[in-house]
């Protein structure tokens, strides 16, 4: 794909992954801070759509009186679970290769745009600890280059590395249960949006080269 | 004007309440300037993207007026009243709901966005409400539950009495309402009384004396560990309390001055009680419960239609706002008043001057009428002494009438006679005099009496002419005395005899009848002897006489002389005559004659009685038939 500034393209794609990424990360949090008093007060449907819709930032969430402090959620206040955003991000960055999916006209991304902006991703901090993660760059660039259907963005690594490596979440309580559950539909969801916000960017950055005005 | 104190969450100030001067200014407060500057700023919002805090600002200020609590929330619970007032602004003029405006600023684009956006999260998450929304609908509640209390349509306040009746029943209900529907009493807002030391917060609103007094108890606290969070639970409340307790019970009393500079620091708060309202309707409660205490009175002015609070020296219902005319509604009825005193004066004395005239034109007619009465009785009286008095003239003939029948005693009449006549006579003038007979009927009496007494004594002459032609000369002998009216026969002893008419027995002298006179023949005589004979034309019965004789001597009859009816007493002639003339006067007239009055005879008759039986008496039919 033909980008007016690829540099710029490739580092706001990879940006746009790793906010993605630390956005989903503290989601988490602020989610899982509902069980602690809000429970009964704050929707969790309405907590997905403010997460959904700004897919960059899970800030937005204070609005609905949530807060991740050590009151709400301290049990995600470990070291172990700070693990957790480097593989959310890597999670995110093996999944790069779908991009070649996304088409402006009969323009895609080549594979070499593709694992720039992995490299960019992998090189602000991603990183696959313990191998929690058993998907890799390149055999979702295979699947994507073969046309077979991929497999879908869930949370079982997150839960797999939770019970492993975050004693005080992988106790079970009401506010760890809740975690779990939530976690399961809000992972694939959000790398639903993520996807789409990525489409736009690339579509973003195209469409500023062939000065295309864009109309999402 | 009393007041309270009053504090709430999150603020370390007092707040003062001015009994029912807050209330009536909430309930009549006008937002229309804080309605149009937040409409205004939320315009300038939608071009700019920022909220213009100059306007809004304004705006919070000009709605923090309006009660004493939402000045004291501003800072807080209503400080974003402005931005609440916007929401539901756009809600209301898109038809929109919250759910859809949320939904549309969920990716904010710019701060008047995010400020809407996380306003609308505090509603959804419970965090918050629209106050904008809430004070609209507490002016409500304010604004019914004083209808409900004081409103009245007697002139005279309502007694104390009626006003608890009638706040009791307002929060009763409520309470019954929610309730029903499902809400703990801790649900809606309730105002909880303190003293200012057990005031919660009142470490950080009375610093300086809890800096003071943890320094006397810090020994005891310091290796304690602070209390982790366990949640809002009633019943651990005890509990929590002991365990203070356990800190303090040690505590020994301070030195006067310590004790006196806390006790300082305790009276700034100025009120031994203190509120602590929990929501907006609570202070609104409040302050309705506070006022019927206080004996503090609201009114609805009959002018203006406002509420106002009744005082014990104006008694009318009419307050001292200034009206569209320039005067107060307390001074427009004291106009009204005095013109009213003023119309009832004039009427007054209007009807003062109607009913002296109306009295002095009864006094004139009663006079006039005193007179015409005083004149119809003199009338009266005069007519009735006409009516009742015999008339002189009468008086005279009946005089000369019994004069000259008192002189003929035993010529013309006998003396029974005359008794019985005279007797009539003063009865019939004694009742004439009583009005129970007429001067008609005496006169009438006194006519028949005279032609009784004009035939008598023609009759007499006759039969003393007669007598005087066959007789040659009178007895002198027995000539009775001329004088007897005046000289009456005296006893030897002087003493006045009574009245007995001497007779004269003219029997034993021989009376030698020289020729016997027909009756034409006497009235012959009579004429030539110039006598009158009443009621006969003279002329024609001589010339009857003469006519009749020359007829009778040619023919050889005779003529029958004229005889008088004879009556067997003086009242069958009196009553024959006046009979008779009563019975003309009648045929004349055609009216019924009145007729003496004759008593009904007395006819004794058989009794009807009916024999009833027992039985027929108790079914009721001989009472039927006795009442038919």
């Amino acid at each position: 794909m033909k980008f007016i500034n690829e540099e710029s393209a490739v580092n706001g794609l990879a940006d746009t992954v790793i906010k993605g990424g630390v956005c989903l990360y503290n989601a988490i949090k602020y989610i899982y801070s509902i069980a602690e008093e809000d429970f009964y007060n704050v929707s969790i449907k309405d907590a997905f759509k403010v997460v959904l819709n700004n897919i960059t930032d899970a800030d937005s969430l204070q609005a609905l009186g949530l807060r991740i402090d050590e009151h709400c959620c301290g049990e995600m206040l470990t070291q172990g679970y700070n693990e957790i955003l480097p593989l959310i991000i890597y999670s995110l960055a093996v999944r790069l290769p779908t991009l070649r999916n996304i088409k402006n006209g009969d323009d895609r991304m080549t594979d070499d745009q593709i694992v720039r902006v992995y490299n960019a991703v992998m090189a602000k901090g991603a990183r696959n600890h313990n191998d929690i993660i058993r998907e890799s760059y390149s055999e979702f660039r295979y699947l994507v280059r073969k046309g077979k259907p991929l497999p879908p963005y869930t949370a079982e690594w997150y839960k797999t590395y939770i019970y492993m490596s975050v004693p005080t979440l992988a106790e079970i309580n009401n506010k760890n249960m809740f975690l779990l559950g939530f976690a399961d539909v809000f992972f694939t969801m959000f790398y639903a949006c993520l996807e789409e916000e990525l489409s736009a960017k690339i579509l973003e950055y195209s469409s500023r080269a062939y000065s295309i005005p864009m109309d999402i | 004007m009393k007041a309270v104190r009053f504090v709430i969450d999150n603020n370390n100030n007092y707040y003062r309440l001015e009994l029912a001067k807050a209330l009536l200014n909430f309930t009549e407060y006008d937002f229309t300037f804080f309605w149009e500057q937040c409409i205004s700023a939320g315009k300038t919002a939608h071009k700019t993207g920022r909220l213009p805090q100059d306007i809004m600002n304004t705006a919070r200020n000009s709605a923090a007026r309006c009660h004493p609590y939402v000045e004291a929330c501003l800072g807080s619970s209503f400080d974003c009243i402005a931005v609440d007032c916007i929401i539901a602004y756009i809600c209301s003029s898109e038809h929109i709901g919250l759910e859809e405006l949320w939904a549309r600023c969920i990716s904010p684009k710019n701060n008047y966005e995010s400020t809407i956006f996380r306003r609308i999260s505090e509603y959804k998450t419970g965090r918050a409400v629209n106050q904008w929304v809430n004070i609209v609908r507490m002016v409500e509640y304010a604004r019914k539950k004083m209808n409900f209390i004081y409103d009245c349509n007697r002139e005279e306040p309502l007694t104390a009495d009626e006003i608890k009746a009638r706040k009791d029943y307002f929060d009763m209900a409520f309470s019954v309402a929610a309730n029903e529907l499902g809400y703990y009493s801790e649900d809606v807002p309730y105002v909880r009384r303190y003293t200012p030391a057990l005031m919660p917060d009142v470490t950080f609103k009375m610093v300086d004396a809890s800096k003071r007094l943890y320094n006397a108890i810090k020994e005891d606290i310091r290796d304690a560990t602070p209390t982790k969070f366990k949640g809002r639970n009633k019943l651990l409340g005890d509990q929590n309390a002991m365990e203070i307790f356990e800190y303090i019970k040690d505590l020994k009393q301070p030195e006067a001055a310590d004790m006196r500079f806390i006790s300082d620091e305790i009276a700034k708060a100025e009120q031994s009680v203190i509120y602590y309202p929990t929501g907006f309707k609570g202070i609104i409660d409040l302050e309705f419960d506070l006022m019927a205490e206080e004996g503090i009175y609201l009114d609805r002015c009959r002018n203006c239609g406002r509420f106002f609070v009744h005082s014990d020296e104006y008694r009318r219902p009419y307050c001292g706002r200034v009206t569209a005319s320039g005067k107060t509604c307390r001074r427009i009825d004291e106009e009204y008043m005095a013109a009213i005193a003023r119309a009832e004066a004039e009427k007054k004395a209007y009807a003062d001057a109607a009913a002296k005239a109306a009295e002095e034109a009864a006094r004139k007619a009663a006079e006039e009428e005193a007179r015409r009465e005083e004149q119809r009785r003199a009338e009266e009286e005069a007519h009735k002494k006409a009516l009742y008095t015999v008339p002189e003239e009468l008086e005279k003939r009946s005089e000369k009438l019994y004069n000259s029948l008192y002189r003929r005693i035993g010529k013309i009449i006998d003396e029974a006679e005359f008794r019985e006549w005279s007797q009539y006579l003063s009865n019939l003038k004694k009742n004439v005099r009583n009005g129970e007979a007429t001067v008609e009927q005496l006169e009438e009496f006194m006519e028949s009496a005279e032609k009784m007494y004009e035939d008598r004594r023609i009759d007499y002459r006759l039969r003393k002419n007669k007598s005087e032609i066959i007789i040659a000369e009178p007895v002198e002998e027995n000539k009775p005395p001329e004088n007897k009216h005046t000289e009456r026969p005296r006893s030897k002893s002087g003493r006045i005899e009574a009245f007995a008419p001497q007779r004269y027995d003219r029997s034993n002298k021989p009376v030698s009848v020289k020729k016997q006179l027909s009756d034409a023949e006497l009235y012959r005589a009579a004429a030539e002897a110039g006598l009158s004979l009443p009621n006969i034309d003279t002329a024609a019965v001589l010339g009857n006489l003469y006519g009749a004789q020359n007829d009778a001597q040619s023919a050889g009859k005779e003529y029958k002389p004229f005889e008088p009816k004879r009556y067997s007493s003086l009242y069958d002639a009196m009553l024959d005559e006046m009979g008779a003339d009563i019975r003309a006067r009648a045929e004349q007239t055609e009216e019924k004659a009145p007729m003496p009055y004759v008593p009904p005879a007395r006819v004794i008759r058989k009794p009807q009685w009916e024999k009833v039986s027992r039985d027929s008496i108790y079914s009721g039919e001989s009472f039927d038939n006795i009442r038919r």
